[in-house]
This record gives C-alpha cells, sequence and structure tokens, in this order.
C-alpha cells in the first residue's frame, strides 16, 4: 500500500516537471532587460552626453608625486652620471654591467632610452663625462688588471666609437680629465688623459701597487693616497702635490680615509673595533665620529663641504672590517648620514629601509650637479637609485 | 791668525764631547752619561719621554735642568725623567740635560731629534678576486713584497743603508744600499716578525722599525657567475637553484698567486663524488638541476693544494638545493 503511494506521487512529479519544461521551451519569453546594453540604443543615433563629475571620482584621486626616494633602474648598472642634453633636458646616463649598454633617463618623467646598443663583453665599471659623449668602461679578466676603453658616443647611430684601449688597476673621470693606474715595476705609475684631446699625461709615481686613490680636481693634485684596507695590515695616508709624496700623520690597522677640504674622515681598528674619526688638518685635532662607517662608501658635498656617508645603525662592524664586505660575505642596510666634519656632528638624511623597504648596501654615492639629489647603487644588485632632496 | 786656529782647537778638543755625549775619565775606563728616549725614534705629532742615563758617573747627580730648542723648561727641573712632545714632520728639536755634579762641577748633554715616519708597505702576493677592494693577506710559503718609505728626511734612499731581518733572520745577505724593497717568503707559523733598520752611509741610525704581520690560512669563498654580467660579488654557503642549471666560481683567498696559476691539486666533488673541473676555467663548476629527481640537496666540495707546500691550500663546501 505505502509502495504503491510512492511510485504514483514519484509519476506525478515527473509529469509536472516535463509540463514545466514543455512550457518553458515553446510558450515562455524572456523579459526586456535594458541594462544588459547599456549605452547601445538599438537602430536610432546615440547622443553623446559627456559624463558628469561625480563625487566618486573626486573620492579617487590619482598620486603624481613621485617618491624622494626611487629605484631609477632594474638593470644592474656599471656606471652613471647626471648629464644635460644639447637641447637643456637634464638625464641621467648610465652604462648597463655585463653589455656596456648606454642608457638615459629622463630625470622628470622617468623616461628610459637606449642611446647606444655597442656591446662590450663583461663591462663591469663606467664612468661617463659630463657632456655625456665619453665613456670609459672597464672589464674584467680574472685578474687585478683590467681591460679599459675609452669611447665616444655616435648619437646618430646609437652606437659607441672606441677611441683608446689600456690595461689599467684603477680609474676615475673627474673635470673632463680620466685618471687611471698602471702597475709598472712593482710600483704604480698613474696618468691621465685629456678627454677633448685624449693627449695622455703623467700624473704621479707610487713605490707600492696596492694604493687606493682619492684623485684631485687637476693633474697636479692634490691627490690623497693609501695602502689598500685590511683589519691584519698597517694603512698609512698620504698626499701627493706636483708629484711629491708627503705623508700625513694618520695611519692605523683597516685603515681608509676620505680628505676634505680642512679635515679627513677616517676609520681604523681601534680595541677590535672598527672606529671612525674626523682629523681637523688646521689644529691637528682627532675628534671621535661616533657612528663607525666607510669612508669609501662617502662622498663630498662640495657647496657644504659636508660629508654624507651611507650608515647601518643595527650592524656591530666586526673587526675584520673592512675584508669582509669587500669579500662579500657581510652586507649592510643603509641609511644616509650627513657629517659636519667641523662640528662633527651628523644628522640622518633618509632611512633607506623604511622609506622603500629594501635592504640597499650604498655604493658610489654621488651628488647631482644643482646639489638636489643623492645617486647611488645597491652593491646586492647593482641597480641605481635616486634621493631626491628637496622634495 | 795662528793663535786663532789654535784656540778654536783648543775649545773644539775640551767642548766637543760635553756635547755630543758627555765623557768624564775615571777609573781607567770613559764613564759617560746620555739622553735615551722613549720610544728611541718618536714620529711626529707624538708624545715621547727623554730620560738621563747617568748610571756609570763616578759621583752623584745633584740637579737636573732641562732645555728644548734652546728654552728652560720651567717645572721641570731636577727631573730625571720629562714628557715632550714632537712637531712636524723634519723638524728638528734639540734637547739638553744640564747636571749639576759633586764638586760644583756642570755637565751638558745633548740629543737632537728629528721626527720622521718609516712606514713599511707590505704588499702580499696572494690571490684575491678582481673585484676585491681590498688587500691580500700573506700564508705561509707565500711571497710579501715589502716596500719602505721614510717621510721627513732629506737624505735620498739610495744614500741609506738598509738591513731587513725576518724572524731576527738577516735577509738578502746583509745590509744593502739603497734597497728600500725587498720580498720575503712567509715562513711558518701564525705570524712572522719584519724588522728594518736603516742608517746613514757612515754608519750612523737613522730609524728602526719593527712589525708583526699575520699569516693567514687561505680560504675559499663561492660566488656565482652569470654569463652576462660576470662574477657576483656575494659570497654564499648555500645555493638555491631557481633555473636549471647555475655556474659557481670557487674563490681561494690568500693562496700564493704560483699555487692558484698552477695547482697541483685541484678537486671539485658533487655529493662525495668527483667531478671533473672544466678545462678552461678549473675554478668554474655548472651545476644542472638533475632531470626527474624532484627536489634534493646535493653537497658540492672544493679542494686545492700544492702537493710540494702542503700548507699552501684551502678546502671550501657549499649546499645546493633544488
Amino acid at each position: 500500500m505505502k509502495k504503491t503511494f510512492f511510485i504514483i506521487f514519484g509519476i506525478l512529479i515527473i509529469i509536472i516537471l516535463i509540463a514545466v519544461w514543455v512550457y518553458l521551451l515553446f510558450f515562455a519569453k524572456t523579459e526586456e532587460n535594458i541594462d544588459m546594453f547599456n549605452n547601445l540604443v538599438n537602430g536610432e543615433t546615440a547622443a553623446v552626453v559627456p559624463l558628469p563629475n561625480t563625487s566618486n571620482e573626486e573620492a579617487l584621486p590619482v598620486n603624481l608625486e613621485r617618491p624622494p626616494l626611487r629605484q631609477l633602474t632594474s638593470r644592474p648598472v656599471a656606471g652613471f652620471n647626471e648629464v644635460i642634453d644639447a637641447d637643456g633636458t637634464l638625464e641621467i646616463y648610465f652604462v648597463e654591467m655585463g653589455t656596456g649598454h648606454l642608457y638615459s633617463i629622463n630625470r622628470e618623467s622617468g623616461e628610459e632610452r637606449r642611446l647606444s646598443g655597442t656591446t662590450i663583453v663583461q663591462a663591469r665599471d663606467a664612468y661617463i663625462s659630463n657632456d655625456g659623449n665619453t665613456v670609459a668602461i672597464v672589464s674584467y679578466n680574472n685578474t687585478k688588471l683590467k681591460n679599459l676603453s675609452i669611447f665616444r658616443l655616435d648619437r646618430e647611430n646609437n652606437s659607441l666609437t672606441e677611441v683608446i684601449t689600456d690595461v689599467v688597476q684603477d680609474f676615475y673621470l673627474k673635470n673632463n680629465q680620466l685618471f687611471f693606474t698602471v702597475v709598472e715595476a712593482g710600483g704604480l705609475e698613474a696618468y691621465a688623459y685629456q678627454l677633448d684631446t685624449l693627449t695622455k699625461k703623467p700624473v704621479f709615481s707610487l713605490p707600492f701597487s696596492e694604493a687606493r686613490i682619492q684623485w684631485g680636481d687637476n693633474v697636479s693634485g692634490p691627490h690623497y693616497v693609501y695602502p689598500k684596507a685590511s683589519y691584519a695590515l698597517q694603512g698609512f695616508l698620504y698626499e701627493i702635490e706636483a708629484g711629491k709624496l708627503t705623508r700625513l700623520p694618520l695611519e692605523g690597522f683597516g685603515f681608509s680615509a676620505l680628505v676634505n677640504k680642512d679635515s679627513v674622515l677616517f676609520t681604523k681598528i681601534t680595541d677590535q673595533t672598527p672606529m671612525s674619526y674626523v682629523y681637523d688638518l688646521k689644529t691637528n685635532e682627532t675628534k671621535n665620529l661616533g657612528e663607525p662607517v666607510l669612508p669609501e662608501k662617502c662622498t663630498i658635498v662640495e657647496n657644504t663641504l659636508s660629508i654624507v656617508c651611507p650608515q647601518d645603525q643595527n650592524t656591530t662592524l666586526p673587526y675584520q672590517m673592512p675584508d669582509l664586505w669587500y669579500q662579500g660575505s657581510l652586507s649592510f642596510v643603509d641609511r644616509l648620514m650627513q657629517i659636519d666634519p667641523i662640528a662633527v656632528t651628523n644628522n640622518i638624511i633618509v632611512d633607506i629601509l623604511a622609506q622603500s623597504g629594501r635592504e640597499i648596501d650604498v655604493i658610489k654615492l654621488s651628488y647631482a650637479a644643482a646639489f638636489d639629489a643623492l645617486f647611488f647603487t645597491n652593491k646586492n644588485d647593482n641597480s641605481l637609485w635616486m634621493y631626491e632632496r628637496n622634495n | 791668525m795662528m793663535a786663532k786656529y789654535i784656540v778654536v782647537a783648543f775649545c773644539l778638543i775640551f767642548t766637543g764631547p760635553l756635547l755630543a755625549q758627555a765623557q768624564i775619565s775615571g777609573g781607567g775606563f770613559m764613564q759617560t752619561a746620555s739622553i735615551v728616549l722613549e720610544p728611541a725614534y718618536p714620529a711626529p705629532h707624538s708624545t715621547f719621554s727623554a730620560n738621563i742615563d747617568d748610571y756609570s758617573l763616578p759621583g752623584q747627580t745633584t740637579s737636573v735642568s732641562w732645555k728644548v730648542n734652546g728654552a728652560i723648561i720651567v717645572g721641570n727641573n731636577n727631573l730625571r725623567t720629562i714628557s715632550l712632545e714632537s712637531g712636524e714632520v723634519g723638524e728638528l728639536i734639540k734637547i739638553e740635560a744640564i747636571l749639576g755634579l759633586n764638586g760644583n762641577q756642570s755637565m751638558t748633554l745633548l740629543k737632537t731629534v728629528t721626527p720622521i715616519y718609516l712606514d713599511i708597505i707590505v704588499e702580499p702576493q696572494t690571490r684575491t678576486p678582481a673585484f676585491y677592494l681590498g688587500r691580500a693577506l700573506p700564508s705561509i710559503e707565500s711571497q710579501v713584497n715589502l716596500n719602505a718609505i721614510i717621510s721627513g728626511l732629506s737624505i735620498s734612499s739610495n744614500d741609506l743603508v738598509y738591513a731587513w731581518e725576518v724572524n731576527n733572520q738577516v735577509i738578502e745577505g746583509g745590509p744593502l744600499r739603497g734597497r728600500n724593497s725587498v720580498a720575503i717568503t712567509v715562513p711558518r707559523g701564525n705570524s712572522f716578525i719584519v724588522s728594518l733598520r736603516i742608517t746613514r752611509l757612515n754608519g750612523a741610525d737613522v730609524i728602526k722599525k719593527t712589525l708583526r704581520l699575520p699569516s693567514v690560512e687561505p680560504e675559499v669563498y663561492f660566488y656565482e657567475k652569470s654569463a652576462l654580467y660576470g662574477l657576483n660579488s656575494k659570497s654564499f654557503d648555500s645555493l638555491n637553484l631557481i633555473g636549471n642549471s647555475a655556474t659557481i666560481t670557487a674563490e681561494p683567498y690568500y693562496l700564493a698567486l704560483g699555487t692558484y696559476n698552477q695547482p697541483s691539486l685541484l678537486e671539485w666533488a658533487v655529493d662525495g663524488k668527483k667531478s671533473a673541473a672544466p678545462a678552461n676555467n678549473p675554478y668554474e663548476i655548472t651545476l644542472a638541476r638533475p632531470a626527474g629527481e624532484g627536489r634534493g640537496t646535493s653537497q658540492v666540495n672544493f679542494h686545492i693544494r700544492n702537493l710540494n707546500q702542503l700548507l699552501q691550500g684551502a678546502r671550501g663546501q657549499l649546499r645546493v638545493n633544488f
């Protein structure tokens, strides 16, 4: 009895469902949906009406302000310089590491252009002249001696034309002169190429070859020299003017220095710890800076004679400095610090990690010609960064 | 005219010794007094002490007064040791001590000091990669170049005699004129001592300096090499293989250049199995992800050694996660 009831009930439901399906298939009509084809008028000319300014659009502003600290390239950079083009546009030229290709970045718009596609294999370090027309590129060959090539930029053909090659230990471009050193008879000979004429002049001779040089503004100097730093070997500071070597009263283990107009920022190992000091060249007084820095990472800002240094406040420097940093087994998370060498005070310009969220080990620090920006590369990936100070 | 020469000669004979180093004859032998400096060769802009050495005088010194560059130093009367500051490099300091002796005798001691710098620049000839900005360190049996630079002396280095010693052993066969640079081989031990004594051609001391230099063990660091960008300057001991392959370069820091250029033993091993080193650059190895083996970890070992100088060698190991 019960089973028969369920069978009849099931058949009835099936019949009802079939009836609904047949109705929908043959008799049902869709409703008109005017929203489905919005703005399209069937067969009629559409009137163009400007969209009203709604309050919604005002609530969603587009942020056109650039952050003061920004990454300019994702490519690794061998060298860079701020260049004013022939039409007066301020651009940053850079040489791509590895390829030697030359690019420009418009500082205002951020637009990037390739100026040269000439490939320089294993390009590692580069300098660009202030007019952008001469590029010096060094490529490594697995020894301390490096292949230097000087190129002229052919803007029409987007290429670099090699004009000079040399084998060098170190090189630096300053004030339209390319300084470089070569190892000769166990010592070091320094020369300079005048970029306009490409004439070569001797600058000075050194009786040792493992030297780090702070080049002067011109051939006669003064230039400053100290033996390359190591925590286990003693270094000494020398001044070279008109080819004459004069000892300055600074020395120490792990010694490195940056000479300013009337002062010297230097770091040495004191009581098994790297410590930084400022030496006053007029009073012969030495003051402790308080914060340890690596002078070779710093730059002198010429308009104020202050010094800007990258500094990592959270890393306690081990006594094997700077060797561990050179080896790449220690990296810094830098902030930029401005040092007043007269008052021996410092203040923080920008906390890079806080502003960018990136851990940046700052190298090749330099400033813009108008002193309104600082440029640097990140040792970890060699990307180029800029910090605009007036923003 | 003749009488004038006799007077001058008389004065020189009887006062000269008192000025240079006061000497008193007694008991059949010469007894002397002098001013002794500590350190013996003060550097420019440094503090040093002057001490009276009069122990061999027969009598007692009853009073002392000091003069520096002709001026009496107030407050230092009757002190046997005084502290002084040296000036600029090459700036001569004339120190006088006037000793009062028993029996109303007096004696003047004189010492002149010219603060000069003697810097010995140490240049170890050991391996560091091209991107390394520092100085290499010495390792056992490697070569080290030493350069002596004197500042503040008007004499040419060719008119000076250099006597170099390593661990108290005279090198180069003895003192040599004008030999301001030498190449030495690092002796055994964790450190070694280099001494340099410089004298004038007449044998007078100019300056002496002694250094203790380290001798470190070579150590291996690994770097990733990109075909396009070259060697990445960040070292690592653990690598996560992201692509299908990676090229690793082993850099044996502080290895003697001779051993680096012609190693008698150079081995790469992956998980204990020796791997052939590439002929073009034996310091590089390319690691490829094994096909169809999923994820894993491999241990890569590198070993380099000079089999004739067994302490000239290094080992390093690297973990590769793939």
